[in-house]
């Protein structure tokens, strides 16, 4: 039985001295190998009386392991050399994996929606057809009255020509019930009190329709998000701290904020919200300087109306007036993102040009 | 809506700069926005043409802002007796439509220009002077907000008395107006009239009959007040809106027609040497007084400001408010939008300044912020279809007659269509979908692109349909645009947590917009039985490529797809690859061979794919395919014996089935 003392001193030796992995290999295979020298040693192991195999064994299998790992770092020591002759530019591009690319509308709108979840408003969505009755007379917008031509609307055909429906006769629908493209996203705090019992705080973005000659302001569809809270103690000043925190946590601190009076049928007091961008805030490219927005930056951008929920509209929702109060506000979510983005023209949100989205 | 600096400064004598008080306006009443020289533009909203919508009012608000004196015009008051008289009588034979209706008589008329000042200030409002009467017709509505119509007496019908009628139009009855304009009325409208027919459409234009001309002597000067409704309607169906209308539309206070008539008797007393006669008022008392409650605790609660009870009294009284007795407060007559404790609220806040108030946050009973789910599941499908390489972009809700193409019948048809591009709600969001690809190909040689949007159409009952769709297109010289389509939807499927779910051929396509030609190379998205949607090859390429189309209803998606993810154990013994190179006809369909294939054995065979497919020009009729099928147990090692076993069955259920020869 050869001594392991030896045997790991020799092995050990002839491992430092291999200089390929062809030398490398042939003392592996000395030691190693299945009819190596370690190998041969711990075979024999089974034929010694039990006291010299508990000596030995244990010594012998931590020598085994000590070899192995030897080799395994001579291995790659050597290795690593070959390595070296690989050519490899790593200054050549990456390949191209191409993601795709989100519509500024979705990227903003998420923005928004999680400021307002942050201030534990939930947020829910309505439908885009309506009925006059909740797109105005539920809103306190009476019908004949020019406060309804603040909102030029797109009216549904309820009796279509060429349809093989059986439908309703125009004349005999109740006025009320005349359909249209929601004008605002504001039937649904009436759809949503229906349904709802206070305290709550809502914010509801979706898109709206207007009946308007497109330009670099102005789009026949555009998306708005309405917020609306009620509760017992409601106030004026809770909406000032809500907004304000809102529009701070979009736009970045420094903002400058004017509030004044407005007029919209369904709030009483009512008021408009502007907003002033700090210098660094309205810093912009050369493209986006005919920005219709954006040309008039130093002056104060008009991002918000608002105001106390009217008290017909409470009647209108059966709650009391006198019980509750709440705050409701509206905003353009596309003005915004012309506004965050430097976007100058409405209509590059939906002629679908990729060279638009994919800025984004 | 124009106003003279300078008129309104004659009322208010201390007013400060022209530029101070635009600014002043837009932050304590309404939008106003500097003008050329002595003008000024300002909005009274709707519910302010009563008070607001004029010279006067203007004024009015201005001081209460600045806490100056007003100093309205005087004029000429009207004589208590107020039947008419010797020359004219009038009868208001509809007081619904007719609120108040005062008239009065004046002769020795001296028509000729107006004095200049006079002149200017039309002009600055962007009127036209003509001649003193109508002029000062003009002026009185911009100062005082009340819009007035001066008949010539002489051209009247009937002897003295003449009778005037406020009455409803007869059906088909013609009235030509002032400016030629002809128009056949109907009994919803409201005329002046004589015995003869109708003088003037009441409220919105005067007729060409009885209008002053060069040689008018004698007047009979109408100020009235016509109700609200039937003015916009009466406008409305003529398409006739003139300043009288506007007015009379937004509501305006009776007390205003008392007003008007008081100040044209003195200018045209003093500019068209006037001698006022018998005066006809159809007011015989004056209405209630409107009160309204005041309360300070109220207030704060609602604007959440402390104020103190003496600010608020002091503010409401600068605007004309009047406390009649602790906390009840009187409403101005001309205030038509004061009706509730929150309108004086507006009125105390709003001179204060909105500025002013404290931002406080709220105090609020903790409740869980939830968002819909479809929000939610919207923003999952982006996420995994822009990880897919999928742009998004939003297009238009209204398409074409042309573009709705088969589903036109059912398509929801806009009213009031802007133009022919947007006359339909778009039935599906293929045809925009279509046209942004055709439009991208000009810059893209290959595009991916979706939408989420509703779409509309009707069921059977004729009612309107909405719902939310996920329309994709890959389109352009990619390698295989419709299997990259199927690929990303089937990724998108398992993304959004679609388990159980399957493509199955179409032969047709359902009347889909802009794809009414028969479409056979498409798959219907089916799960539980359900079809939730399409993918298929568009029949119609570019000239720059295929393009491959899919529609899916999201709705649907969302009521199928699972929420949560489960574990499953994971085997411990390892999995055996084995491929197999087949020659089979052309007409034999993979998805058939790998469904057979994975049914061969569904308890050891984990997954079957095509790896590999080619032809030869040798073979005519025939394909090369590789399939690559993996084995795994879930108790044991699965030995070479036992898979080649596996093999050898499924090459013959192969043969058998779909007559290949293994290569």
């Amino acid at each position: 039985m050869r001594d392991i003392g030896k045997l790991k001193e020799e092995a050990i030796r002839a491992l430092r001295g291999a200089a390929d992995a062809e030398a490398l290999e042939g003392v592996r295979v000395k030691y190693l190998g299945r009819k190596g020298e370690l190998t041969g040693l711990l075979r024999a192991l089974k034929d010694l009386p039990v006291a010299e195999r508990k000596r030995i064994g244990p010594a012998a299998n931590v020598l085994r392991r000590e070899l192995e790992s030897l080799v395994d770092s001579k291995k790659a020591e050597l290795g690593g050399n070959e390595g070296n002759r690989v050519h490899l530019d790593v200054t050549k591009p990456g390949e191209k994996l191409r993601r795709g690319h989100l519509h500024p509308l979705t990227r903003i709108d998420k923005d928004i929606r999680d400021i307002f979840r942050s201030m534990n408003f939930s947020v829910v969505e309505g439908p885009e057809v309506e009925t006059a009755y909740y797109n105005f007379d539920a809103l306190n917008i009476p019908p004949d009255h020019p406060a309804r031509d603040m909102w030029d609307t797109l009216w549904l055909q309820s009796n279509q020509k060429n349809s093989k429906f059986e439908i309703r006769n125009s004349k005999f629908l109740n006025k009320s019930q005349q359909l249209l493209l929601r004008t605002h996203t504001s039937p649904v705090q009436v759809r949503y009190m229906e349904t709802h019992e206070p305290p709550f705080q809502i914010v509801v973005p979706g898109r709206v329709f207007r009946y308007e000659a497109t330009d670099a302001s102005h789009e026949i569809n555009f998306y708005q998000l309405e917020g609306l809270m009620v509760g017992e103690d409601v106030s004026l000043a809770n909406f000032k701290f809500v907004v304000e925190e809102f529009f701070r946590k979009l736009f970045g601190k420094g903002l400058e904020f004017r509030f004044r009076p407005g007029y919209f049928p369904f709030v009483e007091p009512g008021l408009e919200v502007d907003i002033k961008l700090t210098r660094d805030q309205r810093q912009t490219t050369n493209d986006s300087r005919q920005s219709s927005v954006v040309s008039r930056q130093s002056d104060w951008l008009e991002v918000m109306g608002a105001g106390m929920v009217h008290r017909n509209v409470f009647d209108a929702v059966h709650y009391n007036p006198d019980a509750v109060h709440g705050f409701a506000f509206g905003m353009g979510i596309d003005r915004l993102a012309m506004i965050k983005y430097k976007v100058p023209d409405i209509r590059l949100f939906y002629n679908g040009d990729l060279r638009f989205i994919r800025q984004f | 809506m124009k106003f003279s600096y300078s008129l309104i400064k004659t009322m208010v004598p201390k007013l400060p700069a022209k530029t101070r008080c635009v600014d002043a306006l837009t932050m304590h009443a309404f939008e106003a926005e500097d003008g050329s020289m002595d003008a000024f533009e300002a909005a009274p909203p709707p519910n302010r043409y009563s008070d607001a919508a004029s010279h006067v009012g203007i004024a009015r608000e201005l001081a209460a802002i600045f806490n100056l004196p007003l100093k309205a015009p005087a004029g000429m008051p009207l004589p208590k007796e107020r039947n008419g008289g010797a020359h004219f009588a009038v009868r208001v034979e509809d007081p619904g439509r007719c609120p108040r209706y005062t008239a009065r008589y004046f002769e020795g008329i001296k028509v000729k220009p107006s004095p200049a000042w006079m002149q200017q200030a039309l002009i600055s409002c962007g009127l036209r002077p003509i001649v003193n009467v109508v002029d000062i017709m003009n002026f009185v509505m911009l100062e005082m907000g009340q819009p007035l119509h001066a008949f010539d007496y002489d051209k009247l019908s009937g002897s003295a008395p003449k009778r005037i009628f406020i009455r409803r139009a007869k059906r088909g009855e013609p009235l030509v107006t002032i400016d030629g304009g002809r128009y056949e009325l109907d009994p919803e409208m409201l005329v002046i009239a004589d015995e003869r027919g109708p003088l003037a459409l009441a409220g919105v234009k005067g007729g060409k009959d009885s209008e002053v001309d060069g040689k008018t002597a004698r007047l009979i000067v109408e100020a009235a007040n016509f109700e609200n409704t039937g003015i916009y309607r009466t406008s409305k169906r003529l398409n006739l809106a003139t300043d009288a209308s506007t007015r009379f539309s937004h509501a305006i206070a009776p007390a205003l027609a008392e007003a008007g008539m008081v100040r044209a008797a003195e200018l045209l007393v003093a500019l068209a040497g006037a001698r006022p006669g018998e005066c006809f008022d159809s007011q015989r008392k004056a209405p209630p007084r409107r009160l309204l409650k005041f309360d300070i605790a109220q207030f704060s609660r609602l604007i959440g400001t402390a104020v103190t009870r003496e600010r608020a009294a002091e503010l409401l009284r600068r605007l004309g408010f009047q406390e009649t007795k602790r906390d009840v407060w009187e409403v101005p007559p001309f205030r038509m939008d004061i009706a509730t404790h929150e309108d004086l609220a507006e009125e105390v806040v709003r001179l204060m300044g909105l500025n002013a108030l404290r931002a406080a946050p709220p105090r609020v009973v903790l409740g869980v912020a939830e968002e819909d789910e479809m929000i939610r599941e919207k923003e999952r499908v982006r996420r995994v279809l822009s990880g897919l390489g999928v742009d998004e972009v939003y297009l238009h809700s209204m398409i074409s007659r042309e573009e709705a193409g088969g589903a036109v019948d059912s398509a929801v048809q806009i009213e009031n269509p802007p133009s022919s591009e947007f006359a339909y709600l778009r039935p599906s969001l293929l045809p925009g979908l279509r046209r942004s690809a055709g439009e991208n190909l000009k810059y893209f040689s290959h595009l991916r692109l979706f939408e989420i949007g509703k779409v509309f159409g009707r069921d059977r009952k004729g009612k309107i349909v909405e719902e939310t769709k996920l329309g994709i297109v890959v389109a352009g010289q990619e390698r295989d645009v419709f299997f990259t389509l199927k690929g990303i939807i089937t990724s998108a499927c398992k993304g959004m947590g679609l388990v159980d779910f399957r493509m199955v051929p179409l032969k047709k396509l359902p009347p889909a917009p802009g794809y009414s030609s028969t479409v056979l190379q498409a798959l219907s998205l089916e799960s539980d039985g359900k079809e939730i949607g399409f993918l298929g090859l568009d029949p119609k390429p570019f000239k720059q490529g295929h393009a491959a189309v899919a529609e899916i209803d999201f709705g649907a998606l969302v009521e199928l797809a699972e929420g949560e993810a489960e574990y499953r154990p994971l085997s411990r013994y390892p999995s055996v690859m084995r491929d197999v190179s087949v020659v089979v006809g052309v007409d034999a369909k993979v998805g058939d061979m790998m469904q057979e294939m994975q049914l061969a054995n569904q308890k050891l065979i984990c997954d079957v794919d095509l790896i590999d497919e080619y032809t030869k020009p040798l073979w005519k009729e025939k394909q090369g395919l590789t399939f690559r099928i993996v084995f795994q147990a879930d108790d044991r090692t699965l030995s070479t014996a036992e898979v080649d076993a596996e093999m050898k069955k499924i090459v013959a259920l192969l043969k058998r089935k779909f007559s290949i020869s293994v290569r």
